[in-house]
């Protein structure tokens, strides 16, 4: 070892040194690296989760008359607050925003701030600056509300009111949370047949191509007499539960919408489309077509005129009276009645102001017979149209028909066992046992088989519009419109099939949950105010959903 | 001196030194989990506040399932589904703003559509309120609706208030003033919206990492309104 190595006074004292020097010129630089490092990630990580929540917040209400850019800043500003008070003493904050309109409306933000540097200004580096950005897009919506009329609607809520008057508050209310100019919206009422209450146009288009009529717009809240906000607040109820035609109606209006938009886009359509069931009660009315080539339901002894197939006669509804099939019970048939959709002679607020029961015209298929006159020598299963159920369907419906038909009136089929699924809340959570009997649908006279039917038809109704399973008839279309349905189901009058509005709404909790179709939302209400809840709830999922 | 002497020496000088060096490693250590953690708070609320504010009926973050996964989310904070349990918590709010279209949603306007007894006309209210986690860690800063007293807010238990409580119990306005408020540097603009407008609110805080005396145990708290 070298001489003055081994001297004392070199070697005492050599750690200290070391140490003494390191940490000015080694440590303290390392650690304030790694400190500073930290805090610019942290504030970039903040400012980035600022933009973000911006982007979102302000993209709903692109299309609305808000100034979003103004807003987007404030949005940034409130995430983010910088200065003394605010996060890690950033300073030169500057958030940029960019705006693009359209169908799809996007919102870009880039945000740049300035970092104050802790320890790294030893070496002259004071400060840092970060930046972050953040996209959102804001797709308008289509919706088409479909409202049950039937005559348990006039009852009283329970609050000095009715729930037909509280659900057309609410309804407006819905309307109104949309951007007129923007979103499209439409509106389908139903009793024992449904009828398209906005847009107004009449004779009612079921065609479902780029140039068909009518189909939600963007005008439903203008103030004109006629507008959605109008033809709601003239909705009275009477009649039967026809949900099946309600929900498939509304899917046609979908349709035509996103077929006239399609080709106004060049061939693009991004709206969502969106269904929103309200009822009071369970189904109660089927469609039926029942010269149907496919599921012939007419005896060929039948004194029917209209036998063989015809795409204009014999089609119809049918409605069910009495308890519901839960019980396996139901006291009598209606008979069948004309389609309102299909009625040629009154407008649309004459459907909003009456219901089947005040169709003088009766049948009401285009070319049909004179009012209170039974089709084509019907006699058995035809109603007298004054209102009453046909006095002979549950006495002699067996001469004329053979079967409770297997396919409804707009081709969907209601064989099967779903309604096992059933599950009936009155407005005290109690839940009636489901019904496990079979369908037979030989029992043409028998009102709970078709009561059964009826709920099927429903349950597969939904399943086929969550489908989009009309596309293939669509020409020119190869884009599934994937529908959204909300059911609000009101339990004061009576109960509400959950079971049943679970499954149409595609809910989470559906005993049929399909997670490649839209997840949809099942909301029951008990009472008037729970039912208000309901309608905001759905409009704020909606725009949420639209972003 | 001798080597042995000199030997002492050094491992006295070794000590002075750990006495610096040790505390100051160990701070950094201690400062560096609680910057990590930081930063995971506000990942926590950022990732939680753009689901609750996109998902929609997809996702109900009152279910567990949802829960477990936003716990997952914040795992490293000591997130928990369990109520009260774990080092952290997550708080999501909806507040919304009370328009006369509200109003009338709940039938307090008069003739002409002017508020009636809408209570709680142009403040912002919580239409609801779910809170994951250990409460105890941190209250929100926007308020909590108030569950006791003669008029109680009646949270279900989906975290949902109902459209009653939000027009006319005052108990159910949040504090969402100047400031955090993005709407409220916007002169007039809420009025001139359609009716209903919301924000989806997440907080997150979690307690820091402790080593006493050296590092106390912050408390982590970061937000983000969407």
């Amino acid at each position: 070892m070298p001489r003055n190595f081994r001297r004392g006074s070199s070697q005492r004292g050599s750690i200290l040194l070391l140490a003494t020097f390191s940490l000015p010129v080694l440590m303290v630089p390392l650690v304030g690296l790694a400190i500073d490092a930290t805090i610019v990630r942290i504030a970039q990580a903040k400012l980035s989760a600022a933009a973000d929540g911006a982007a979102l917040g302000a993209g709903r209400l692109l299309g609305t008359t808000a100034n979003t850019q103004e807003i987007a800043t404030e949005f940034v500003n409130a995430n983010f607050q910088t200065g003394s008070s605010g996060f890690w003493g950033v300073t030169n904050f500057t958030p940029t925003v960019t705006i693009t309109l359209g169908t799809t409306k996007t919102i870009a933000l880039n945000v740049t701030a300035t970092v104050p540097l802790y320890f790294m200004r030893i070496i002259g580096k004071s400060s840092t600056v970060v930046s972050a950005s953040a996209t959102a897009t804001r797709r308008d919506s289509r919706i088409v509300m479909v409202i049950d009329r039937s005559g348990s609607m006039s009852g009283s809520d329970g609050a000095g009111s009715t729930v037909i008057a509280d659900v057309i508050s609410y309804a407006q209310g819905f309307a109104e949370k949309f951007t007129e100019g923007a979103d499209e919206l439409g509106l389908v009422v139903y009793d024992g047949s449904a009828v398209v209450g906005y847009p107004t146009v009449r004779p009612w288009d079921s065609t479902t191509t780029k140039t068909s009529t009518g189909g939600p717009d963007t005008s439903f809240y203008s103030g004109a007499g006629a507008d959605m906000i109008h033809q709601i607040a003239a909705i009275k109820a009477a009649g039967f539960t026809g949900m099946a035609e309600g929900l498939w109606v509304a899917y046609i209006e979908l349709q035509k919408a996103h077929m006239r938009d399609m080709a106004a886009g060049g061939g693009v359509d991004d709206r969502t489309n969106s269904i929103v069931l309200f009822t009071d009660g369970l189904p109660t009315a089927v469609t039926v077509h029942l010269n149907n080539t496919l599921d012939n339901s007419i005896l060929s002894t039948s004194a029917c005129t209209y036998k063989a197939n015809d795409t204009q006669k014999m089609i119809g509804w049918v409605g069910i009276l009495g308890p519901p099939f839960t019980t396996g019970g139901g006291s009598n048939i209606s008979g069948v009645y004309g389609r309102a959709s299909s009625d040629t002679t009154q407008t649309a607020a004459w459907w909003m102001a009456n219901s089947w029961i005040n169709n003088t015209q009766g049948d009401s298929e285009p070319g049909a017979p004179v009012p209170n006159t039974p089709e084509g020598g019907c006699n058995n299963i035809y109603s007298d149209y004054s209102g009453k159920p046909s006095s002979n369907f549950q006495t002699s419906g067996k001469t004329d028909l053979k079967q409770v038909p297997n396919i409804d009136g707009w081709g969907n089929s209601m064989d099967g066992t779903a309604y096992t699924n059933s599950a009936v809340y009155d407005s005290s959570g109690s839940v009636a046992t489901p019904y496990t009997g079979a369908l037979d649908h030989t029992q043409v006279t028998n009102p709970s088989d078709w009561a059964l039917a009826s709920w099927n038809e429903t349950d597969t109704t939904a399943n086929n519009i969550r489908n989009d399973s009309n596309l293939v008839n669509r020409a020119g279309d190869t884009e599934n419109i994937m529908p959204t349905i909300y059911t609000i189901g009101y339990e004061g009058d009576g109960g509400v099939d959950q079971g049943l509005l679970l499954r149409i709404a595609n809910d989470k909790s559906s005993s049929s949950y399909n997670g490649s179709q839209a997840t949809g939302m099942y909301i029951p209400a008990s009472n008037t105010s729970a039912l208000a809840t309901a309608f905001t709830t759905v409009a704020s999922a909606i725009l949420r959903l639209s972003k | 001196m001798s080597q042995k002497n000199q030997r002492g020496v050094s491992i006295v000088e070794f000590c002075f030194s750990m006495l610096v060096l040790v505390p100051m490693l160990l701070g950094t250590i201690g400062t560096g989990l609680n910057l990590v953690m930081e930063l995971q708070t506000i990942e926590l609320a950022r990732d939680a506040g753009h689901m609750y504010a996109r998902a929609g009926p997809a996702a109900d973050f009152s279910q567990p399932g949802y829960q477990t996964l936003l716990a997952s989310i914040g795992s490293t904070l000591g997130l928990s589904t369990t109520a009260g349990k774990g080092s952290a918590v997550l708080i999501l709010s909806q507040v919304l703003y009370v328009d006369k279209g509200i109003c009338a949603s709940d039938g307090k306007v008069d003739g002409s559509g002017n508020p009636l007894g809408c209570t709680n006309y142009g403040d912002w209210v919580f239409t609801q309120r779910l809170t994951i986690g250990n409460s105890s860690v941190k209250t929100s800063n926007y308020g909590s609706p108030v569950v006791t007293g003669k008029t109680p807010v009646t949270i279900a238990s989906n975290g949902g208030i109902s459209l009653s409580d939000q027009v006319t119990n005052v108990g159910d306005v949040a504090t969402f003033g100047v400031g955090i408020n993005p709407y409220k540097n916007v002169s007039g603009v809420v009025s001139g919206l359609p009716s209903g407008q919301t924000i989806f609110i997440a907080e997150a805080a979690a307690k820091g990492y402790a080593m006493p005396p050296i590092v106390n145990s912050p408390l982590m708290y970061s937000y983000n309104m969407f």
